[in-house]
């Protein structure tokens, strides 16, 4: 490792902001726990006993009378030329009435997903703040009496930044996705794979490199951490939230929609597309077509944005004078 | 010594000022700062000092000319000689949460420089007693301090100093005085940039001087006087007109100025004694009047003062 790397990495860990994010993102993590930590409760004995004891009350009724009333309403209104329905459907089933069991898979795993956000945001702020600070201290100049070229003094600090960004995620995963785990194995027997969340880790921290590496390039390209946010705030709303609206098909290309598959290992979404009704010739009707983002496309498309924007940064950094 | 540690040549810079009209602030600056020695760069407030000296650094990209430092195209080559520098570029900016000590470390660490280093620096500027505290708590002096120490982290062979001694008490403009002739005397080059004349006038040994973006003066700081012509000899006596009578008698040139007899190109001062004392008139006092580097200094640059507050058009026009 080059001294300029250990110096980065030196000035990260010793950053009060570093911390800071840090505390952030383990709190909001742990707060996605505690709700898994409330749905993941399983049913009590005497709450089951309790649906047991219901259950028996219904079906004593529905034997008694109850199956007739509705036989009786279904004549009724065949007489009045609707069509009839099957009462069995009404009939009293034991599993309406016991309380859900939830299980890791089913319940555990898609919690995870909400880890990526305060993961992004987190990461995206460490980066950026680790470089405009040095820009709004002014002690940028001083450094590149140090360090030169500015590739050597930029490949240092992005990569000191993707290191904070993916500790990030896994501090995120560590409390997020463990807290989770913990809650489905402890309050329940888990019910599925738990090695899964080990995985969601390292997907997390890799999100979490990525968001600070754009965090890092959009430091360098912009000097000052409220025009990043400017910027990225802008980027949601118009490109994420907007530009879907007027062109679907651009859905797969919004980062909200990429960061899901990636970490979820995949993301569905849906794009109104005629189709053709094979009994009509030259008929159909516009239909919402279901798609997915697949994991590793998620993956792939954020590691290109990542790139494209750390490059952007670099240019600039490259040409700009630094005072 | 006819090694040059740097060479500007043709070097232009502009700002832009909105809406979109270009200020140039160096006006084509041919620049040699000869190796070994102290070299002061003098000039008016926006003279283009701070520019001139971002640009030998690679942080400020000129428009067209070239530089050269240590032999050195920059910023192309500047990877080669970065290590062989060290500058303070205008106010001293170290990070301000972390300590004196803090900054140095994150500094030699990534220069390579052992960390054993740093301590020495450190008393070098007299900051050990206070190289715990964060930078943001330091007094001007001590912040100036910490910056300089930074400089000679690496035992460069160029020194950059932008008004080193803005903000120092009299012991720390003393100090840096004996520091800047301490590292020429080591062989090494003090490029520094300063208002404070009277420091520089007893350290520097060659000057250059900028006035709105261009040269008015350059060379050896000895012959820089010398070009303001030859001392002169003021001498109070109680009859100035009599006595400069009585001088001009015998040959010299002397007037009336202010109330004391002023002799330019004066033969020495224990004749004009004599020639007085003759006359019976008694010197309360002579003095060897000497072209100083403010006199000099004020006469190249009349007239252009900072240029900010001029318009552009006419400033060195
Ligand atoms: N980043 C900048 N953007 C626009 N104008 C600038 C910038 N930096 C300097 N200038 C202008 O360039 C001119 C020269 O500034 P510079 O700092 O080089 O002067 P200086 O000789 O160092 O002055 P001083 O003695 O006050 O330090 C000034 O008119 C200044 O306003
Ligand atoms: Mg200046």
């Amino acid at each position: 490792m080059s001294g300029v790397l250990r110096a980065e990495l030196v000035r990260l860990r010793v950053r009060r902001f570093t911390w800071l994010v840090l505390v952030v993102v383990a709190a909001v993590s742990a707060s996605v726990a505690v709700y898994a930590w409330r749905e993941a409760r399983t049913p009590t004995p005497a709450e089951v006993a309790a649906a047991h004891e219901s259950y028996q009350q219904d079906r004593a009724a529905w034997l008694d009378g109850g199956r007739d009333d509705c036989e009786k309403r279904n004549r009724d209104m065949k007489a009045k030329g609707f069509e009839p329905f099957d009462c069995d459907l009404f009939a009293p089933e034991l599993e309406n009435y016991v309380p859900y069991e939830p299980t890791w898979d089913d319940d555990g795993m898609p919690y995870l997903g909400s880890l990526a956000s305060p993961v992004v945001i987190g990461a995206l702020l460490l980066g950026a703040s680790l470089v405009t600070a040095e820009f709004g201290a002014g002690s940028m100049g001083l450094w590149l009496t140090f360090v030169a070229p500015r590739g050597r003094a930029f490949r240092a600090k992005v990569a000191a930044a993707g290191v904070g960004g993916a500790l990030v995620g896994l501090l995120g995963a560590l409390v997020g996705a463990g807290g989770t785990l913990a809650a489905f194995a402890v309050l329940h027997r888990l019910h599925g794979n738990g090695w899964a969340a080990s995985g969601v880790a390292g997907r997390l921290a890799v999100l979490g490199a990525l968001a600070a590496v754009v965090g890092a390039g959009l430091g360098f390209a912009l000097r000052h951490v409220a025009a990043v946010m400017g910027i990225a705030l802008w980027w949601v709303l118009s490109v994420e939230v907007v530009a879907p609206l007027a062109w679907a098909r651009a859905r797969p290309l919004t980062l909200g929609l990429n960061v899901r598959a990636w970490v979820e290992g995949s993301a569905p979404y849906t794009v109104p597309q005629w189709v053709a009704d094979p009994q009509l010739t030259g008929g159909g009707s516009v239909q919402d077509v279901e798609h997915v983002v697949r994991g590793l496309q998620g993956g792939l498309v954020l590691a290109v944005v990542a790139a494209v924007v750390a490059v952007a940064g670099l240019v600039v950094f490259r040409v700009r004078d630094v005072s | 010594m006819d090694e040059l540690a740097v060479e500007l040549r043709g070097l232009t810079k502009s700002y832009v000022r909105f809406p979109l009209t270009r200020v140039p602030v160096v006006r084509g600056l041919n620049l040699d700062v000869p190796a070994g020695g102290v070299h002061a760069l003098l000039g008016p407030n926006g003279s283009g000092k701070t520019t001139t000296l971002r640009m030998l650094l690679g942080l400020v990209r000129p428009e067209s000319g070239t530089v050269r430092v240590l032999g050195h195209a920059v910023p192309g080559a500047l990877p080669a000689v970065v290590g062989r520098i060290g500058a303070v570029v205008e106010q001293p900016r170290l990070f301000p949460a972390f300590s004196g000590r803090r900054n140095l470390e994150l500094l030699a660490r990534a220069a390579d420089v052992p960390a054993a280093r740093v301590d020495e620096v450190l008393d070098e500027v007299g900051l050990r007693d206070r190289a715990r505290d964060p930078v943001r708590r330091y007094s001007l002096g001590m912040k100036q301090r910490a910056a300089i120490a930074a400089t000679l982290l690496r035992r460069p062979d160029l020194v950059v100093l932008d008004e080193p001694t803005n903000g120092l008490d009299p012991q720390g403009v003393h100090d840096v005085r004996a520091l800047m002739r301490r590292l020429a005397d080591q062989g090494r080059t003090v490029l520094v940039s300063s208002h404070a004349l009277g420091d520089l006038e007893q350290v520097a040994d060659t000057v250059s001087v900028l006035a709105a973006g261009r040269l008015v003066a350059q060379g050896r700081l000895d012959d820089l006087l010398a070009s303001r012509g030859a001392p002169r000899l003021r001498v109070r006596v109680a009859d100035p007109e009599r006595a400069a009578l009585a001088l001009a008698g015998h040959g010299w040139s002397a007037h009336v100025d202010g109330g004391a007899v002023v002799v330019t190109d004066p033969p020495p001062a224990a004749d004009v004694s004599r020639v007085l004392a003759g006359v019976g008139l008694y010197p309360e006092e002579l003095t060897v009047l000497r072209p100083d580097l403010e006199s000099a200094y004020l006469a190249l640059t009349a007239g252009s003062g900072p240029a900010a507050v001029r318009d552009p058009a006419e400033v060195g026009s």
